[in-house]
């Protein structure tokens, strides 16, 4: 086992083994995993079956399940858009198409030259300022296209090359 | 009242003459506010508190509901009134933290006397006109994260009041009669549900608060949690002790850092307090109660699917019966509630099941907990009287839309919006054409036409009432879609948004 592996499996056992909650199932332990490390890789997968004493299977099932789980490293920043309703009729779309025009994406995915993840959000819960993005979990709200983009370019420049990879909306697509 | 309470309240008095012997700043920094910029305000004001050696209190609070004036900041100076300002930017602040009142920055309203002349009073602003605050009372008010700050408005003093001179009968039987139904969707009679947990025998069984709101457009059970944490706290200790239960689950969806925060440390202050746990206030009451997280599924917060969640599980709904009453969480009996339901519970016992069944309508007591966004003048949260026209919430509250030219997606759950809307609609009169959208056949689509409503109501659906109101401008299109659902309608949602995201 390379030492990576380990520090990875080191990593995911620490996140699973300090829940603040006191039951602990294999999902509130994905759920952990997914706080410290952003993904759901194969290992945590059998930490966690370990752990809750449960099957591999099992573990797949309940993280295959839930939308948010995803199974590759994400980029080294997030950018979400909402396009719930509110945020839809206030101008979403253009933000969208600014987006994923920007980042050479037709979906949610990895922008193929830089470090950057894109999501749809279906409600980020700040309808009322709608439309809204969030850049790493900082709201952004009453957002036009063109700021929206100012962002973008932004984590773009900070960030180096991510990994070429386009996903399917639950991220679980190309590695089955 | 308990001993133990005696103690808390005495903190408590102390506390806030503390807090209101300094100048106050308070800060919006629910999901809203932050969505406007409220932690970079925040950030700036600390800044400025200390670099002037001000000797202010800087609170964070959570929702007022006027969410069109995020962020939102008010200055209270001792002996004063509340000055609330708008869409405050940080480089508003220094004035405003030296004079707060200066030629740029005129406050939008005052709370509390004496006033200032030419500036109206916080309830007087035509979003707030036709409130009634029940289980909203405290937000924006309260600093969230400060027990004792809840316990100065009168916190846990329905608790007290239950566990010192109630028997659990008489608590189920306030709620039974202040004619309460559940805001999660179905409007079933909480005292009826709280009964049949009662009615079980078994040793271990729980109380269940559903705040997942999965919907979207919602963010009203949020707004609680971020705003006042300990009404629904106290709310589930109540429907514990009036049932028999001793532990409770809040299901919030993970990924909402401020609502989950601000629930859990409200958890572990009202332990600290011996507001939870064993022995509660002294009584022989003990509850517990955790936060349980789940992923992203609209479908876990169906009741049971939720309950699998919580087991760690698929959310996938149980066939029934078995009921949850029966067989619920861990296979034990169960009560899960709507987290609004359960934030109502303190003032029902403080003041009566006949005073809350005497808000509202027949049929429908209480209050609605609606959200208003969309292309809407001032999209918020409010708390409205049950019966109160959707025509008075949309246009005179939330001041309808510039172009008069739309439809109002009326969508979500919770009880009330009944055919009574007829008679109360100032004129607007709501008709039928019966389509469902979202669950259980409650989403409607009210469309608007020279100033009338018309919308897609069941009459017969036991009165139901969206939680979410979402003033949408799809300009009307030429064909007559009185029947169908607005352009595109047999589009999904989702695809329409890619289809008009590409388009665009
Ligand atoms: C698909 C589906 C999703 C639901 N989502 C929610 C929800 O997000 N929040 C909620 O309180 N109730 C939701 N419900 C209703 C719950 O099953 C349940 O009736 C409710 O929480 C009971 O609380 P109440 O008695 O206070 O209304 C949902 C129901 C279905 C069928
Ligand atoms: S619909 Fe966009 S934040 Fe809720």
């Amino acid at each position: 086992m390379t030492n990576q592996v380990q520090d990875l499996r080191d990593t995911i056992r620490k996140a699973i083994t300090s829940q603040r909650s006191k039951i602990v199932t294999p999902l509130s332990s994905l759920l952990a995993v997914e706080d410290a490390i952003g993904y759901v890789p194969r290992e945590a997968v059998e930490e966690v079956a370990k752990l809750t004493e449960s099957t591999v299977n099992d573990v797949w099932g309940v993280a295959s399940f839930y939308t948010n789980f995803r199974f590759t490293p994400p980029a080294e920043h997030t950018v979400e858009v909402c396009w719930g309703p509110s945020c839809h009729v206030l101008g979403a779309p253009s933000v969208l198409k600014a987006i994923l025009g920007h980042l050479k994406l037709t979906t949610e995915g990895e922008a193929a030259d830089g470090g950057i993840t894109f999501k749809y959000n279906t409600c980020l819960g700040a309808c009322a300022q709608a439309p809204v993005m969030s850049i790493d979990h900082h709201l952004v709200g009453r957002v036009k296209a063109e700021e929206a983009l100012k962002w973008v370019r932004r984590l773009h420049e900070e960030s180096g090359a991510g990994a070429v990879r386009h996903i399917g909306s639950h991220g679980r697509d190309e590695d089955a | 009242m308990t001993e133990a309470y005696g103690v808390l309240v005495e903190s408590a008095r102390g506390h806030q003459r503390t807090l209101e012997s300094k100048p106050r700043i308070r800060v919006g920094t629910a999901i809203c506010g932050q969505a406007a910029g409220a932690l970079e305000v925040l950030e700036a004001l600390r800044r400025e508190v200390a670099r002037r050696g001000l000797d202010a209190t800087v609170s964070e609070v959570g929702c007022l509901g006027l969410c069109y004036a995020e962020p939102l900041v008010d200055v209270q100076f001792p002996g004063e009134s509340r000055m609330f300002y708008e869409r405050v930017t940080p480089d508003k602040l220094p004035p405003l933290v030296e004079a707060h009142l200066v030629s740029t920055s005129i406050p939008m309203a005052t709370l509390g006397a004496p006033g200032f002349p030419g500036i109206p009073d916080l309830y007087d602003l035509p979003m707030m006109l036709n409130q009634v605050r029940i289980a909203l009372r405290n937000a924006g008010h309260i600093d969230p994260t400060d027990l004792y700050e809840y316990i100065a408005v009168g916190g846990y003093l329905a608790l007290d009041k239950a566990l010192s001179a109630m028997t659990p009968e008489a608590v189920l039987g306030e709620v039974t009669t202040s004619g309460l139904k559940g805001r999660g969707g179905a409007a079933f009679s909480t005292g009826t549900k709280w009964g049949f947990l009662k009615g079980s025998q078994a040793p271990e069984k729980y109380i269940l608060c559903n705040a997942e709101e999965g919907d979207p457009g919602a963010f009203n059970d949020k707004g609680i949690l971020e705003s006042d944490p300990h009404t629904l706290i106290e709310g589930m200790i109540l429907a514990g002790y009036a049932t028999g239960a001793t532990y409770g689950y809040v299901f919030i969806r993970h990924g909402h850092e401020g609502p989950i925060e601000r629930t859990q440390r409200a958890l572990e202050q009202a332990y600290e307090a011996g507001l939870l746990g064993r022995n509660i206030l002294g009584s022989d009451f003990s509850f517990d109660a955790e936060v349980s997280l789940v992923g992203e599924s609209y479908v876990s917060g169906e009741e049971t699917a939720l309950m699998e969640a919580i087991e760690g599980k698929r959310a996938m709904p149980r066939y029934r019966p078995p009921f949850p009453a029966a067989v619920g969480v861990w296979g034990k009996p169960s009560n899960i509630n709507n987290i609004k339901t359960l934030a109502y519970v303190p003032q029902i016992v403080s003041n009566g099941g006949e005073w809350f069944a005497g808000i509202g309508v027949e049929g429908s007591a209480g209050t609605a907990i609606l959200c208003l966004s969309g292309n809407i003048l001032r999209p918020g949260m409010v708390e409205v009287p049950m019966g109160l026209s959707l025509r008075t919430v949309v246009e005179e509250m939330g001041g309808g839309d510039a172009d008069r030219q739309g439809e109002v997606f009326a969508d979500g759950r919770a009880p009330g919006w009944g055919a009574e809307r007829r008679e109360t609609g100032h004129g607007a009169g709501l008709q039928g054409d019966g389509r469902g959208r979202g669950h259980s056949g409650v989403g409607r689509d009210y469309r608007r036409r020279r100033g009338g409503m018309r919308g897609g109501h069941d009459a017969a659906a036991g009165g139901l009432l969206p939680v979410r109101v979402v003033w949408q401008v799809f300009p009307l299109p030429p064909r007559d879609h009185s029947s169908a659902g607005g352009p595109g309608a047999d589009v999904p949602f989702r695809e329409r948004a890619v289809r008009s995201g590409a388009d665009a």
